[in-house]
């Protein structure tokens, strides 16, 4: 027998309950959040970006950036169902106000999500389309 | 066995050359302890994120994660329960059977709301 299936059968006899031994070297899920976080990450670094001219050295880039941040938008709303799309759009934009104060996401039925790291969105992401997917 | 931990899952290394080896390591109090204490942190954090399994742990010398589904969740948890109950750390206890009817009371919803 392999080491691996000894192992499994190990572990299940100590936990009392079958398991699933899921290779990791080429997980999609694992390999999805990365790409998700990347692209958010830039998304709210370009924005950070905008805010501190404005903020530091008095530079208006709004109208500027504006094309830029609609083309964004756009395909985050051609990519995403319409509420993980605002849910994207809040995360960058308005979770957090000028005194660094956290404020939730709130969902069409009135749910209230708090987003304190892009880990929070991702889950909330995983959240949501499962909840999508319910008859 | 190394233990560490990588990203936020703990690490595992599970190496051995005789299957007794193995065997003593699944008879140690100190192993069912580390992994049912993890198994439980893992359900937890599954409850509370509404996900449908949770990965308890990674081995690295097998580049693979141990994932217990959703509907082995109460099976851990009973598992658990009898190994506090021998260990009489009954807080430990009580707080499992907690823990179970939260899981059994999510079962539920779910299957309402389907």
């Amino acid at each position: 027998m392999s080491q691996r299936k000894e192992i499994k059968q190990a572990i299940e006899a100590i936990l009392g309950s079958k398991i699933t031994m899921r290779d990791d070297a080429s997980n999609p899920e694992d390999e999805l959040k990365a790409d998700f976080i990347r692209a958010i990450e830039l998304y709210e670094g370009v924005w950070k970006r905008q805010n501190n001219l404005l903020e530091k050295e008095g530079l208006d880039f709004t109208s500027y950036d504006e094309q830029y941040f609609k083309t964004i938008e756009g395909l985050i709303h051609f990519c995403f169902e319409g509420v993980a799309a605002d849910a994207i759009i809040f995360y960058v934009y308005s979770r957090q106000d000028e005194d660094g104060i956290l404020h939730p996401f709130v969902d069409p039925k009135g749910r209230e999500y708090m987003f304190a790291t892009i880990d929070d969105l991702w889950e909330f992401m995983l959240y949501w389309a499962e909840e999508m997917m319910r008859p | 066995m190394k233990k560490k931990t990588e990203r936020e899952v703990l690490s595992i290394e599970i190496v051995y050359d005789y299957k007794d080896e193995l065997n003593e390591l699944i008879k140690s109090e100190d192993f069912n302890r580390l992994l049912l204490e993890e198994a439980i942190t893992t359900i937890e954090n599954a409850l509370d994120k509404k996900r449908k399994s949770a990965r308890i742990f990674y081995i690295p010398n097998l580049d693979c994660s141990v994932v217990l589904d959703y509907r082995n969740f109460s099976k851990v948890l009973n598992t658990a329960i009898q190994f506090y109950e021998q260990q009489e750390e009954y807080d430990e206890c009580a707080k499992l059977v907690r823990l179970k009817e939260q899981v059994n009371e999510s079962k539920k919803r779910n299957k309402t709301s389907n």
